[in-house]
């Protein structure tokens, strides 16, 4: 029986087709065997699923959008933590992460919330933008890229890559082009949405295997589950995965983890070629939305998470099983059109 | 009499070079323990061993002829046939003996026997599931 109340703010409650991690890193809470965790949901927007599933979020707020500054985001926290007394905040967006990591001293200090997150150098530092820097830094293998301001740069791009390749934006989005027309569509497209830069990146042939992993901030991997997406959407998102065997992979994540000495969550996306070798493609700061695999697998990556930010000891999980399996659903929640219009008008619910 | 090379590093590669194009796999091999049994060699006796298809260790198979392959990911479903066969290949049974049991078991031809086991075996190898496949 969880004997420890804690309260802990989470984001990323969007459990929409292409889903925020916020809903399975809060089963993971509520899975905790030490703690008695109390959901505060906060969210950006008033249809966000997570806001109407009460089994889960116990009351949820809505928040100022990342691009309103810290100044506002630090204010409306202000008045949650009056009525909730957070203990822990724990953020899943990539585009939230550089406020949070910025904020999380005064956050601590003023209004004792704690987290547990990369330093900003570790954030900035595995940029997509930055990538083959930091692949020649932890000796990690990374496809050539190259970030472009304008689809003037396109025709030039032949010089260095050769398509097919892959068009990324600097946050999300990521599309295959296999002509330069092409490559200038998804230019245009991603860059309307996610802003510039737009990174170009060598398609590498091969099977894409994640890693969901956790560090502790002095170089100790805390868990580590490899996965293969079984089934992906048009978004190039999981719907079904699988946990994988993968010693070699495990062990390029223990490296990463124990060069960078990476702090927090974070999801290695990486192409194993046909030959047996891995590049990374990609490093989300943050847990992935299919976190609760790892937790259905043994290795609750959001309790451990948590008890980081507490300040407690985190022992490393050894084991996970191989071959667990996740398949996603959609659901038709029922939610009368009171509770839309309390979290519309008041901002919280 | 066969020159022996020594082992190769990749032996997928050494798998494929050791048939001659224009010669069944399957009776090359079948060449070959003829003459590891006439010249009692350890060197042929060590080449034999090396053809042998191995399935990997860690790939899981159930009763029910569903096979895991926790490297990859990947399942697959073969028949009871198939699933013997993979058990066998798995206690690291040599292909001919594997063959003799078909064609005492079943009704069938060494001709079929030689073809679909070929055929089999080959998948497996493309499948990713054999050793020879493991980096």
């Amino acid at each position: 029986m969880p004997s420890k109340q804690v309260t802990v703010a989470v984001t990323g409650l969007n459990n929409i087709d292409s889903p925020g991690p916020g809903i399975p890193v809060i089963r993971g809470l509520l899975d905790s065997k030490d703690y008695d965790v109390r959901i505060i949901g906060l969210s950006y927007d008033a249809l966000e699923p997570g806001i109407y599933m009460h089994e889960l979020v116990d009351k949820s707020y809505q928040i100022p959008l990342p691009s309103a500054g810290q100044n506002s985001i630090m204010e409306r926290l202000r008045y949650i933590n009056s009525v909730e007394n957070i203990d822990v905040i724990i953020p899943n967006f990539d585009a939230e992460l550089y406020n949070f990591i910025k904020m999380a001293p005064a956050l601590e200090k003023e209004l004792g919330i704690k987290s547990f997150l990369p330093t900003m150098e570790q954030f900035e530092e595995r940029h997509k933008s930055n990538l083959p820097e930091f692949g020649k830094k932890y000796d990690i293998n990374v496809p050539k890229s190259k970030m472009i301001f304008s689809t003037a740069e396109i025709a030039s791009l032949t010089k260095d890559f050769t398509y097919p390749l892959v068009v990324k934006g600097k946050f999300y989005d990521a599309s295959v082009a296999y002509s330069p027309e092409q490559a200038a569509q998804y230019f245009n497209k991603i860059s309307a949405k996610w802003g510039l830069p737009i990174i170009i990146q060598q398609f590498t042939y091969g099977t894409e295997v994640n890693v969901t992993a956790l560090g502790d901030g002095k170089g100790n991997t805390i868990g580590a589950v490899p996965m293969r997406k079984q089934v992906i959407t048009d978004k190039g998102k999981a719907w079904a995965g699988i946990t994988l065997e993968d010693e070699e992979l495990l062990r390029i994540t223990r490296k990463l983890i124990g060069n960078s000495k990476w702090r927090g969550p974070c999801e290695l996306e990486m192409i194993k070629t046909n030959d047996g070798e891995y590049f990374l493609i990609e490093i989300n700061p943050r847990t992935p939305a299919w976190v609760y695999l790892a937790v259905g697998a043994g290795q609750n990556h959001p309790e451990a998470l948590l008890k980081l930010a507490l300040g407690g000891k985190v022992k490393p999980f050894e084991h996970y099983d191989i071959g667990k399996m996740f398949i996603r659903y959609s659901y038709d929640m029922i939610c009368d059109l009171k509770e839309f219009e309390t979290i519309s008008t008041l901002g919280e619910l | 009499m066969l020159k022996v090379k020594s082992p190769p590093n990749n032996r997928r590669a050494f798998l494929i070079n050791s048939f001659p194009r224009n010669l069944n796999p399957v009776t090359f091999s079948q060449n070959l323990v003829t003459q590891v049994v006439q010249t009692n060699s350890p060197l042929y006796r060590q080449k034999f061993k090396s053809i042998i298809m191995k399935i990997k260790k860690n790939i899981a198979l159930s009763d029910t002829g569903f096979v895991f392959n926790p490297s990859t990911g990947d399942s697959f479903s073969v028949n009871p046939i198939g699933l013997e066969i993979l058990r066998k290949l798995k206690d690291n049974e040599p292909h001919e003996k594997i063959k003799k049991h078909l064609l005492e078991a079943y009704n069938t031809d060494t001709d079929s026997v030689e073809k679909d086991f070929y055929d089999f075996t080959k998948m497996l190898e493309q499948l990713q599931l054999t050793e020879a496949d493991a980096k």
